[in-house]
């Protein structure tokens, strides 16, 4: 009898494991030359066991693979934190940008590209390590601000959000501004870019975000309970603020790492939680890690775009993104509408 | 020492300055008896509620369940004591019926464990018995507002709470719910389960109830058995309206004169 949410549970795993598996075959298959999947999964054989590698097979094992799955954890990682968003703050449009955690993330990263060589500190600390101190300090900025006793209502978190969120933008626009000729470059990075992935930074990126995935999965309970409300939530036994607080604070963690290797990538945060929302239903058990499955093919797949568009010019995924993502969420806007 | 939820003189402003919105409230819910608040509107009905599940603490006095403060007890352990059905409980959406009364075994399972058998036939019974197994499977948000209310009265059971706490739990059910979720109330107590019920409809009231409590601006003005309770007088003077009590082959019977 309660075999069906299990099931479909399985399925919309499954399908969407495969579906992920062959976006990641084809986006490394596709580029200046063509690879053929055999040639791809010979490659990863060898690469895995330290063979030597013929030359199409470095193209693979070193620069597009990398690029790939780092493609593939900035977007699952900002659809988990997407999905923890829109849990924690029960408003459907809620999104990794929403609290500041990425102006603030956005912000160390360009503050220490812009002004690292005069200040030896910052250089020596890195971008993801800065990037990752900034946005932490937003959230607690956040939380400060909108705090009210012990409770963090709803309405005074998004809007100390924003406001948070702007200032770091400001503070971003005036190191740009600063740094003169570097601004270029930097603004590159920022608008959402992929093409310099290496493998220490998959590692990086993976050693964050696949535990911050089985955490945030073993809390899906708990984010079930709070669309009950903080008191509803409360009533069946849940400690709401340190859950919720938790759960922020791993989100802002993905976010920040993301940021830090890959720039300001909008929209996967907000429109892959929302769609994988709208196709399977809500549980989080289920949600999570479908969620995650497509942001990592939505993001392959988008980079996949970025680079082949006008090729052998790319174009910032985070250009792309926003120009698939743009319109769906218009258009999902005016289904909300038109189902009202 | 004794079972029950009991409140001993509690009182609770909502702001410093502002009136009292309970005033030295003292009452006691034994493990088997249904008990009914009654009063106008604005008279801390609700907030007696939010004490004993404290989600309003008071300022004076104290609540104790089972001869624990409720101020000791972890959220879980509240939960495990007491479910309450809120007046316009927020409905989740996104979720199936059957999610939605499965949430009402967390406070048993920890923040990790996984439900077993044991659980979903909990969650099936308590489906069964509200009659909302029919729609287990729908999404909630294409419920109409009584059959949420029913799933919502799920839940709670699901919770196998001690004690029960309803806030206008008929609102939005036809006579027919009303009766069977009142029914449903009193063979909860019947196996020993303690049910504190605010309820509008004197006279569903008067059947529903073992003993009925009259708060009126935070006071309770009235207290025993439904037929001493529910007296012209006494009504006419909290509801500021005239009335008519007559004895019917049930207990008495409340018209108001329009």
């Amino acid at each position: 009898m309660p075999v069906g949410p299990r099931r479909s549970r399985a399925l919309a795993l499954a399908s969407s494991a495969s579906a992920l598996l062959a976006v990641l075959v084809v986006a490394v298959a596709v580029g200046s030359v063509w690879v053929a999947p055999d040639v791809v999964i010979g490659a990863v054989r060898k690469g895995l066991a330290g063979e030597a590698l013929r030359p199409l097979e470095t193209v693979v094992w070193q620069l597009r693979l990398p690029r790939v799955l780092l493609a593939g954890l900035v977007g699952g990682g900002l659809a988990l934190a997407g999905v923890v968003f829109q849990g924690v703050f029960r408003n459907p449009l809620a999104d990794p940008y929403l609290i500041g955690t990425a102006s603030g993330a956005g912000f160390g990263a360009v503050l220490v590209m812009s002004a690292g060589a005069s200040v030896p500190v910052l250089a020596s600390l890195g971008a993801p390590v800065v990037a990752f101190a900034c946005s932490l300090v937003t959230v607690l900025l956040v939380v400060f601000l909108a705090r009210v006793d012990s409770a963090l209502p709803t309405v005074r978190l998004v809007l100390a959000g924003v406001v948070i969120s702007s200032l770091f933008t400001a503070g971003t626009s005036f190191l740009l501004v600063a740094a003169r000729e570097q601004a270029g470059g930097i603004l590159a990075w920022l608008l959402g870019g992929l093409a310099f992935s290496t493998w220490s930074q998959v590692r990086l990126l993976a050693a964050v975000t696949l535990p911050a995935l089985a955490l945030v999965g073993a809390f899906s309970r708990a984010l079930d309970l709070l669309q009950l409300g903080e008191e509803g939530a409360s009533l069946l036994g849940l400690g709401v603020e340190r859950t919720k607080l938790l759960l922020l604070g791993v989100a802002t963690l993905v976010t920040a790492s993301a940021v830090s290797v890959a720039g300001i990538i909008g929209f996967v945060g907000l429109i892959v939680p929302h769609a994988a929302r709208l196709a399977i239903g809500r549980p989080h058990a289920r949600l999570l890690p479908v969620a995650a499955l497509w942001g990592a093919g939505f993001l392959i797949l988008a980079d996949l775009l970025a680079r082949q568009v006008i090729a052998p010019v790319e174009i910032p995924v985070g250009i792309v993104t926003a120009l698939v993502g743009g319109p769906f969420f218009l258009w999902l806007l005016r289904r909300r509408a038109d189902e009202r | 020492m004794s079972a029950g939820v009991r409140l001993a003189g509690v009182s609770l402003r909502f702001a410093p300055a502002a009136p009292r919105v309970l005033e030295d409230v003292s009452l006691i819910v034994a493990p088997g008896e249904v008990v009914g608040v009654v009063g106008p509107n604005g008279a801390g009905k609700s907030t007696l509620l939010r004490v004993v599940t404290r989600l309003a603490r008071p300022e004076s006095g104290a609540c104790a369940i089972d001869d624990v403060d409720v101020s000791r007890l972890s959220r879980a352990a509240l939960a495990r004591k007491v479910a309450l059905v809120a007046q316009e409980p927020e409905v989740p959406v996104g979720y199936r019926v059957r999610e939605v009364v499965a949430m009402g075994r967390a406070p048993h399972l920890g923040l990790f464990g996984s439900p077993r058998a044991g659980d979903e036939a909990i969650v099936e019974r308590a489906m069964a018995v509200t009659e909302t197994a029919a729609f287990a499977e729908r999404p909630i948000e294409t419920l109409s507002g009584g059959e949420r209310q029913r799933v919502v009265f799920a839940r709670a059971l699901a919770q196998e709470p001690r004690y029960l706490l309803l806030d206008e739990p008929t609102n939005h059910l036809d006579l027919r719910f009303q009766v069977e979720l009142l029914r449903h109330a009193r063979t909860q107590a019947a196996s020993g389960l303690g049910v504190l019920l605010v309820i509008h409809d004197l006279n569903l009231a008067a059947r529903a109830c073992d003993r009925l409590v009259v708060l009126d601006g935070g006071r309770v003005v009235a207290e025993g058995a439904p037929r001493d309770v529910l007296l012209p007088e006494t009504l006419e003077s909290v509801f500021r309206a005239d009335v008519d009590v007559m004895p019917g082959p049930t207990g008495p019977v409340v018209v108001a004169r329009v």
